[in-house]
């Protein structure tokens, strides 16, 4: 059983091509205007288009700020409960003073905090999806402008946390695949409360939990953090960053390994 | 159960998880500055001690390659048979137990002097040994990949780590060199080989890997990467503390960390060094717990392990609450004169029995007129 996804739903034909041509298979059925990619992996959900169609720095410079942003959304708002709550020498004096300061007469404890404005967000963008498109905005307008500052007016919650919930809720939007996000917004909530009650050793002990769970799954019989774990040196070229297409020689070998060249050596331009 | 005995990890997987496994304990407690009296030769002992656990390595894991896919415990049976091996087998199975306890005491230790003083002991390694557990319950193969995960993370924070001591390093802190002649070196080098008491582990996975041939090769450059990683360690503590306050120190590695002060804003950075080695800690202690089992398994004819995580993870956590009243006695315990005997008779036990049996059979099987001819496995 598990939270993270094993297909890849897309719409998008470019996705759908560019997996067929890494040895992935494409699942079309009547009905949705859905195809489903299989096998799929964590370095693959986190892949996006447009990382090839840029030039190679920003492709590369994008592909890294993802798996940051996920990162960020998985466990920013348990740090930030772990650190304030037990680990005040890992901030720097001033910061930790404005931050003490900004939750002077803050009624509630900082993970409640954390997990009221995180359910409020998770409301308010599951009202902003389930409404027309016209009225949409309005909740936006209502929910960030209105309650956000006025919450913090009323005194009921700290600016720092808006601010890392804010970030949080950014960096979850940066997934390229939706079906990834949801995961991250769920176990968001365990490591606020794994941070809440044994700071970042509980942390430290959500993230190996979830470690093990991913490297014991498998999407289809590829291991789910392939090429990092098991690690495949090869197929690094295409992951944190990726090279030039030139240098993009091989295939994936997990999925590729019918056809594993993708092109011929020796076709950088010269100049 | 056919998906358990088809587990596979590469070499370079057991390369890591050997790695990371030693490099863990060693550099958390720093046995060759706090447990003999080598002082500032500290180094010194780093590296004669990689001779010693090299050719202890080759003791343990050279009889394996003989029998590529068979455990310790099932060539075991064949040399000697079923009932002596089993006895035999028990004494590496406790290894990988006190090994994966006093794993659990050091780390559990570690965080509650340093992060958690008001937090018991237990709910420390509790936590830690469920983690470890469920990676064991997952397999050998899960436990890889996390070694290939951690790996690149743990060891790049040493290396930062290791880099960032240097501006506040003074070399005179390192002299006079092997002024007191070699005997406090060797005394010294005596305590880090007895942590060669993790290898072991590698009778039991060797037939999990894809090349169980070269695992004594794994394991050497396993050994030779963790010792470089324990001279750097101790120069740098030496360096930066000098010999006697780092010798009197509980974890002068991490009293070195925390001793460094790079910039304004770059201080007191020792709980980003402790997460990664946190996670090292977790590798070295769900492989000695999924040997363990394994292993226990085997001895009792059992088709799966995985019933058995649960009991042996409570096992282990008591265990470690109650190999030592404290950090301290634990320290004198790895004092050469006590840990030395008590290792050294654990790890060379069931090679000194195997190896006359294996060489005897072979002998046997040369003479001419002997029963059966060819290859046993």
């Amino acid at each position: 059983m598990t939270l993270f996804p094993l297909t890849e739903r897309t719409e998008k034909p470019d996705r759908v091509a560019a997996a067929l041509l890494e040895g992935r298979v494409a699942i079309f059925t009547d009905g949705t205007p859905f195809a489903l990619i299989v096998p799929t992996g964590l370095n693959a959900l986190l892949q996006a288009p447009d990382d090839y169609y840029e030039r190679l720095p920003i492709g590369s410079f994008l592909r890294a700020l993802r798996f940051f942003a996920f990162a960020v959304s998985l466990i920013l708002p348990g740090s930030y409960v772990a650190v304030v709550n037990f680990h005040h020498e890992l901030l720097p004096t001033v910061l930790f003073m404005r931050i003490s300061a900004a939750r002077e007469g803050v009624p509630f404890p900082t993970a409640f905090e954390v997990v009221l404005m995180e359910l409020l967000f998770e409301l308010l963008r599951e009202a902003g999806v389930r409404l027309p498109r016209a009225v949409g905005p309005a909740i936006s307008i209502v929910g960030a402008l209105i309650l956000g500052d006025a919450s913090i007016r009323a005194g009921i919650v700290s600016p720092v946390v808006v601010i890392i919930v804010a970030l949080t809720a950014i960096a979850s939007f940066s997934a390229p695949v939706f079906s990834l996000a949801i995961p991250a917004r769920l176990l968001r909530f365990l490591f606020v409360a794994l941070g809440a009650t044994v700071g970042l050793f509980g942390i430290q002990f959500g993230l190996l939990i979830l470690l093990t769970h991913l490297s014991s799954l498998r999407s289809f019989g590829q291991p789910y953090l392939a090429p990092f774990a098991p690690l495949i040196p090869r197929d690094l070229k295409d992951t944190l960053v990726r090279v030039w297409w030139w240098d993009m020689i091989a295939r994936p070998r997990l999925t590729g390994f019918r056809e594993p060249k993708r092109q011929d050596r020796g076709q950088r331009p010269r100049r | 159960m056919s998906c358990i005995s088809t587990e596979k990890i590469d070499n370079r997987q057991l390369l890591f998880i050997l790695f990371i496994m030693r490099t863990t304990v060693i550099i958390s407690t720093l046995p060759v500055l706090t447990a003999g009296n080598a002082a500032q030769d500290a180094w010194a002992s780093a590296l004669v001690s990689y001779v010693g656990s090299a050719i202890l390595a080759t003791a343990i894991g050279a009889l394996g390659t003989r029998f590529p896919d068979l455990t310790l415990i099932q060539y075991g049976q064949k040399l000697i048979g079923r009932t002596p091996a089993k006895i035999l087998s028990f004494v590496y199975l406790w290894a990988f137990l006190w090994v994966a306890a006093v794993d659990l005491r050091i780390y559990s230790e570690v965080l509650v002097t340093a992060f958690f003083p008001a937090t018991p002991l237990v709910f420390i390694a509790g936590a830690m040994a469920v983690a470890s557990a469920y990676a064991a319950y997952a397999g050998i193969e899960a436990i890889g990949r996390n070694a290939d995960f951690v790996f690149p993370i743990f060891f790049m924070t040493i290396l930062a780590s290791l880099l960032a001591a240097i501006p506040q390093m003074r070399l005179t802190r390192l002299q006079p060199v092997l002024a007191r002649g070699l005997k406090p070196v060797l005394v010294g080098s005596i305590t880090p080989m007895t942590i060669t008491l993790q290898v072991p582990v590698i009778t039991v996975i060797a037939p999990s890997v894809l090349r169980p041939k070269k695992v004594v090769k794994t394991t050497i450059w396993a050994l030779t990467g963790a010792h470089l990683v324990l001279t750097a360690a101790s120069l740098a503590t030496v360096g930066v503390l000098g010999a006697k306050p780092a010798a009197r120190s509980v974890f002068p590695f991490f009293r070195m960390i925390r001793a460094i002060r790079l910039t304004e804003f770059l201080e007191r950075f020792e709980a980003l060094v402790i997460l990664p080695w946190g996670l090292g800690m977790f590798i070295g202690l769900s492989t000695s717990l999924y040997c363990c089992l394994k292993g226990l398994s085997q001895v009792f004819d059992l088709s799966d392990y995985r019933p058995l995580v649960g009991p042996m993870a409570a096992i282990c956590i008591t265990l470690s609450i109650h190999a030592a009243a404290d950090i301290f006695q634990l320290r004198s315990f790895f004092r050469p004169e006590t840990a030395g005997p008590y290792a050294f008779l654990l790890m060379l036990a069931p090679p000194a029995v195997l190896w006359p049996a294996y060489l005897a059979r072979r002998w046997m099987r040369k003479r001419p007129g002997s029963r059966k001819g060819g290859r046993q496995r």
